[in-house]
């Protein structure tokens, strides 16, 4: 995709984020809960969001990883219900693996849900059928089909198509108002994706992730900078004091370092989409290590208005946890970093 | 144990428990262990069975109704009040209006109010923050003007907690509009069902309802509300927050809060199936909890046997206000760590908590804390004093 169409894009998308729902819009109706908007998916697919990352030769647009990361971040900053993020990762990864299903993820007839199973998950697969239940699943409220990363040494990755028998879908909420659902299976019919490929799967979901967590710091970063210099305490506005601008300052360096991972993240999985990104438990521990505690500062810097449901930062603040702990949290990335071969590969 | 294994000491621990095993029911349990957010009935109903035996206020001196303890047994009764999972008094009643009506109030006024606060009759809120006067109380424009032998205030006030669960109110208004900001402010009790207040709900981000916004409009006190002198308010203010700030190291509550990580620890299991508190790091990062507890807790003790020998605690207390909210944020970030995705699902219905039993009250406490170094004076005005008042910066 040239970089003339991507501005267009991009462009197009911030109009549309506004115009459905702006995150200060919909934080007033999170009572009732933070639901996907009815039709978004239809909108989204008009949009040509849904075949951005999918490859020309398949209808796509053929945008890089690189490129895809600018609409994530933009939907980030909304903190938008739907699950784009997990689309756009895993879209052109399944066209691989299902040429035949790439014009179906274009259009939103398919859209891709992905269990974060623990590992001793109770699961079963036999004969062809799944036993079991997945509680958080990303992206389920509206999935026509889910992938299951089964807890076993080989890496099977399951889809369950879940229109199918044997699918019970229970409400649920996320930390922050998002709605979703909890499957439980009954010998529901199950289709193995190739073997191996869970991990990877889990990898690009968490990279969806970490691009989210770019666009959520980024607003919050931006919504609090705004407040502080607006906010007059002491004669003066709050900007003025030394004591937060030295913890505005600290906040951008954590911001531009995520900025930078996802970045890179991005160019590791252009260049080499088949393989685990070198870069992932780096970036994603970054997100659950420094992103999570720069937005608690935020919070602290702006005061009591910053512990109200009605203004976005808290929400952010709940977003970014969530971020932050599926598909691998801080603790569980950190462990999966070899010093050496980190430092020394090149 | 060793600060307080003395006979008299353990004596007075088990006179406590025989209490506690007495009147704490399951019922009062459940709802601390549950709630964030208690409601009205269920703290009055304790705090009543409190005052009935005379240990209504343990930090008020006696002639004021306090049992007369030292700060040994005041600490042991904290403690053990918190580990039998009791509710936690009307804060604002006994922590910050009943003292400052002790050390300011007429003894009509202390005859009045005292006796509601000790036996959980009447619960009290404070109006000191307004919209723009967080950090910068000195700022605030709510007046008081007297009209013969009543004030009338207009104003607006904000972060009430307890406001909707009040009958009275402590508030700050300007009297005298000109000179200092500091000069012309006075102290007043307000009661919460005048004409002219309307209160209105603020939600916090742990999806609870604890503080209030408050509109004042040609609100008619008698003259005999003003506490103390007029004029004096600010001097009262700084003198009821320096209280406040040693209780806000919340010290009891928090040894409280480690002993239960550390059982969260041994209920919750890593992939491979392995209790957490096997784990060295778990257990390092309990470690370290639990040093910075007694550090804490050393702390709070000093300043509280300066209490109970009647001096007030002054900024000193910030130290501990600063150093206890901060191990306050801690300890629940490190549930939220080990809780991993069970923290992060929620019961289908608003405010309804989290799914999985082991997440509750860890989640709603995690969110909620994110208040403890804003409150109070945040800790940015906590290290301004320290700087200014006992560093000479």
């Amino acid at each position: 995709m040239d970089a003339e169409s991507l501005d267009l894009l991009l462009g197009t998308a911030d109009r549309w984020f506004a115009a459905h729902g702006s995150l200060a819009s919909r934080l007033a109706r999170f009572r009732q809960g933070h639901r996907e908007e009815d039709g978004a998916w239809a909108a989204m697919a008009d949009l040509g969001w849904l075949a951005l990352t999918l490859p020309e030769t398949q209808e796509g647009f053929g945008a890089s990883m690189a490129q895809a990361l600018g609409l994530l971040r933009a939907a980030g900053r909304d903190a938008r219900p739907e699950p784009l993020g997990l689309h756009l990762l895993l879209a052109p990864w399944w066209a691989r693996q299902r040429p035949q299903h790439a014009g179906a993820l274009a259009s939103a007839q398919m859209r891709l849900a992905l269990a974060d199973l623990p590992v001793r998950a109770g699961l079963r697969l036999a004969q062809g059928h799944v036993q079991g239940r997945a509680d958080l699943v990303m992206g389920g409220l509206y999935a026509s089909h889910v992938l299951l990363p089964m807890p076993d040494a080989e890496g099977t990755l399951l889809c369950v198509d879940l229109s199918g028998p044997g699918v019970q879908a229970l409400p649920v909420r996320l930390l922050d108002g998002r709605h979703g659902v909890r499957l439980v299976f009954e010998a529901a019919p199950a289709e193995e994706v190739g073997v191996g490929a869970a991990p990877l799967v889990r990898d690009l979901a968490a990279a969806a992730l970490v691009a989210d967590a770019v666009g959520v710091l980024e607003a919050g970063f931006e919504l609090t900078l705004a407040y502080l210099k607006q906010r007059q305490q002491f004669g003066r506005p709050l900007s003025d004091q030394q004591a937060l601008q030295h913890r505005m300052a600290e906040v951008f360096c954590d911001l531009q370092q995520l900025i930078a991972l996802a970045g890179r993240l991005a160019a590791e999985l252009d260049a080499q989409p088949d393989a685990l990104p070198a870069t992932l438990p780096a970036a994603k521990s970054f997100v659950g290590r420094r992103a999570l505690r720069a937005m608690g500062q935020l919070i602290q810097v702006s005061g009591g208005i910053g512990m109200t449901e009605e203004y976005r930062l808290g929400h952010l603040y709940k977003r970014l946890q969530i971020s932050a702990t599926l598909f691998g949290d801080a603790e569980h990335q950190l462990q999966r970093i070899d010093v050496r071969r980190t430092l020394l590969a090149a | 144990m060793g600060l307080f294994d003395t006979p008299e000491l353990r004596a007075f621990r088990a006179e406590v428990r025989a209490f506690l095993a007495e009147h704490l029911d399951d019922e009062l349990v459940q709802a601390t262990r549950a709630g964030l957010h208690l409601p009205r009935e269920t703290v009055a109903r304790w705090q009543a069975a409190l005052g009935r035996r005379g240990w209504g206020a343990p930090h008020w001196p006696a002639s004021a109704g306090g049992p007369g303890w030292d700060e040994a047994r005041r600490y042991i009764f904290e403690e053990e009040t918190a580990f039998a999972d009791a509710p936690l008094g009307d804060v604002l009643g006994l922590f910050l209006a009943g003292p400052m009506l002790i050390a300011e109030g007429s003894p009509a006024q202390r005859a009045r109010y005292l006796p509601g606060i000790l036996h959980g009759q009447e619960f009290w809120c404070q109006g000191f923050s307004e919209p723009n006067a967080g950090s910068d109380l000195a700022s605030l424009k709510t007046t008081a003007r007297l009209e013969g032998d009543e004030w009338v205030i207009d104003g607006q006030k904000t972060w009430l907690s307890g406001g909707h669960m009040a009958d009275q109110m402590f508030l700050l208004a300007r009297t005298e509009p000109l000179g200092r900001p500091q000069a012309g402010l006075s102290m007043f009790v307000v009661d919460m069902r005048l004409p002219g207040l309307s209160l209105q709900p603020i939600l916090t981000i742990d999806e609870g309802h604890s503080v209030n916004a408050l509109f004042i409009d040609g609100v008619r006190i008698p003259a005999a509300n003003l506490v103390g002198q007029r004029g004096q308010g600010w001097t009262y203010a700084k003198d009821l927050l320096a209280r406040e700030r040693v209780n806000n190291a919340q010290a009891a509550r928090t040894k409280r809060d480690i002993v239960a990580l550390e059982q969260l620890a041994r209920r919750l299991t890593d992939d491979a199936g392995r209790p957490l508190a096997d784990d060295p790091r778990v257990r390092r990062r309990l470690a370290s909890l639990t040093a910075d507890f007694i550090a804490l807790e050393s702390a709070v003790l000093g300043v509280v046997a300066e209490q109970m020998a009647g001096r007030e605690p002054g900024p000193a207390a910030s130290t501990l206000k600063i150093r206890g909210s901060e191990l306050q944020q801690r300890v629940t970030e490190t549930a939220m760590g080990w809780l991993g995705r069970a923290g992060l699902l929620l019961q289908p219905g608003y405010g309804s908590g989290p799914l999985d039993e082991a997440a509750t009250g860890w989640v709603e406490r995690h969110l909620f804390r994110r208040v403890v170094t804003i409150y109070a004076g945040s800790n940015e005005i906590q290290k301004s004093i320290i700087a200014k008042s006992l560093l000479g910066m």
